[in-house]
């Protein structure tokens, strides 16, 4: 009963751009699962006979310096680049709301420890902090994750550290307290599901931000291995051509620009159903 | 004088920051495995050569010697050699922060030229055609890759149509500007529109405050009461703004500077991670921190000759 009343809640909350948004991105994650369902052709098979050939009804957004269908390496380009917004969010998602919940809970040294930690890496621009840690580690895929786990956290941590300040003198904490619950639990089950939104809005705006990094990353060659069909390598990968073959590195930036905006407005919609719903 | 002494604090405590920074960069580069003696000298190098280098760095002795002679050196602004490139990594740094500086500061102008005007019209006019405009725009400008962005550009306005280079940095000063307008326009946009959507909050905010109604009653002109009471309080808190996406821009220079081919830090930065120029690397993440240890400490400066409310303790 009590979830048949959220639910309905939740319907009469939704608004139109929730539900424009979330439909485009079903179709973006169709796409990402099924990517053969969208085009004839294989995204790495090269095509001597069709070089650089301008988009066609054959070819829609025209095929690149192998032969290669430029549709069809955009369209295999989504999983990629959608697995690569979604993984190098949630590990930071995680650890920074973890973070930032331990040490505003308990405060004293753990928080004045990782408040300092806090400072220092913002001391470095996030891109320098980044390329810092691929360089140490080396280029390509694996390592990249690892430099955006390693940063990203930050946000995530100041986010819900501050929302656990407020949050640890309410009632409800005092008498679970009272009760004798034990810190884990009135941190992870009373607290948590009150601070965690904030987070969860800025994480849906992170999987796009995550994304632009790393297609910048693959743009200066810092990211996935060559072949792979990744928006931003492809955008790179026509960059010698761009006088006369414009539509190799055209097509894949529009996508990219037009998933983002979609996330965007998602994450936006979302955050502005919860303030209704919790009548904030 | 109370200034001048804030100032010579602010400027003490950022030699323990920098301590921590440095400790960072020397730690993480020793995270690399190898024989760091044979990453700065190449493979190339002979053995006496190495040898050398070993026992001038100290390589025999134990992890905090090493750092320690790494501090000295750093204190003396000694960056050691780049590996690749064979020059200082100081003099580099210097030579090409030009393109960089030059870069962010006309990227910082032009967001801030364009976004004020704009802002202040949406914050005194309110929410309407003109909010939604602002609003739809700022969602574009913030999801679209800036190094698509400025290929576009280039595509556009350099080969089709070319009103300005294909990169480069030129050798005259006005060529140096011509091939800056399109690389800090395009850098630009993102903190526009930032800028304007907070410029707009706070105007409506101001515009509320008591002091704003007392400021007309007292007869003075709409033209005072915009200069004088709005702008003065709209300007804090679009500083601290700009300061922090001045951090930012810095660390974009890296992706604007590939794409527009601008010799500055940021494709410094870049040549030295795709060389393995790990002295070169090193020195440049160093001298980043420190520039925005220097960016925040002038923003904080500039708050107490921006608003006279604010007393620097």
């Amino acid at each position: 009963m009590e979830n048949t009343g959220r639910l309905l809640n939740f319907f009469r909350n939704c608004n139109q751009e929730f539900i424009v948004s979330s439909l485009i991105l079903l179709l973006i994650i169709t796409v990402a699962i099924f990517p053969a369902w969208f085009t004839r052709y294989d995204p790495y098979e090269q095509n001597m006979e069709a070089l650089m050939q301008p988009p066609s009804a054959g070819h829609f957004f025209g095929t690149d310096n192998f032969g290669r269908d430029c549709y069809s390496r955009v369209i295999y380009g989504t999983r990629v680049d959608l697995v690569i917004g979604v993984l190098a969010t949630a590990v930071p998602f995680l650890t920074g709301v973890f973070i930032g919940l331990v040490s505003g809970y308990f405060g004293g040294k753990i928080d004045a420890v990782m408040m300092r930690i806090l400072d220092i890496t913002t001391a470095f621009p996030f891109t320098v902090l980044i390329i810092l840690i691929v360089s140490i580690l080396g280029t390509g895929m694996r390592n990249l994750y690892i430099a955006i786990w390693l940063v990203g956290w930050r946000e995530y941590a100041k986010l819900s550290r501050s929302e656990v300040l407020v949050e640890k003198n309410a009632e409800y904490v005092q008498a679970a307290k009272v009760l004798g619950f034990s810190n884990a639990r009135i941190l992870f089950r009373h607290i948590m599901p009150n601070v965690v939104q904030s987070s969860v809005v800025y994480g849906i705006t992170d999987i796009m931000l995550c994304m632009l990094t790393a297609a910048g990353m693959s743009f200066m060659g810092l990211g996935v291995e060559v072949p792979t069909p990744e928006w931003g390598a492809i955008i790179s990968e026509g960059r010698p051509f761009m006088a006369y073959a414009w539509w190799i590195s055209t097509f894949p930036g529009i996508v990219l620009m037009l998933t983002g905006i979609t996330i965007n407005v998602f994450g936006s919609s979302v955050s502005r159903m919860m303030k209704q719903m919790h009548g904030r | 004088m109370q200034q001048v002494k804030y100032i010579f604090n602010r400027i003490l405590q950022m030699f323990p920051v920098l301590i921590v920074i440095s400790f960072i960069v020397f730690g993480s580069m020793r995270l690399i495995p190898g024989d760091p003696a044979v990453k700065m000298l190449g493979d190339k190098a002979t053995e006496e050569t190495l040898a050398a280098l070993r026992a001038k760095m100290g390589l025999d002795k134990p992890f905090l010697v090493q750092y320690l002679y790494y501090l000295k050196q750093t204190a003396k602004l000694d960056f050691g050699n780049s590996i690749y490139l064979k020059q200082s990594v100081l003099s580099l740094f210097l030579e090409k922060s030009v393109v960089t500086v030059s870069l962010t500061v006309l990227t910082a102008f032009f967001s801030v030229l364009i976004s004020f005007p704009l802002g202040f019209y949406a914050g005194i006019h309110g929410d309407g055609r003109f909010g939604r405009l602002v609003s739809s725009l700022s969602l574009i400008f913030t999801s679209v890759p800036i190094f698509w962005l400025g290929l576009l550009m280039l595509m556009l306005l350099a080969l089709r149509f070319p009103v300005f280079p294909v990169g480069g940095w030129g050798t005259s000063f006005m060529e140096h500007l011509h091939s800056l307008i399109l690389p800090s326009f395009v850098g630009s946009l993102s903190t526009m529109t930032l800028i304007i959507r907070n410029i707009q909050a706070s105007v409506v905010n101001v515009l509320k405050k008591d002091y704003v109604d007392f400021a007309y009653s007292k007869g003075l002109s709409a033209r005072k009461v915009t200069s004088g009471y709005i702008m003065r309080n709209v300007l804090v808190s679009t500083v601290t703004l700009l300061s922090i996406r001045i951090t930012g821009l810095l660390g974009g220079s890296v992706v604007i500077e590939s794409v527009f081919a601008l010799p500055g830090i940021g494709s410094l930065l870049l040549t030295g991670v795709l060389s393995r120029d790990y002295t070169l690397v090193q020195g440049l993440v160093f001298l980043f921190g420190v520039i925005v240890l220097v960016i925040n400490l002038l923003t904080d400066i500039s708050y107490s000759f921006l608003d006279p409310r604010v007393t620097l303790k």
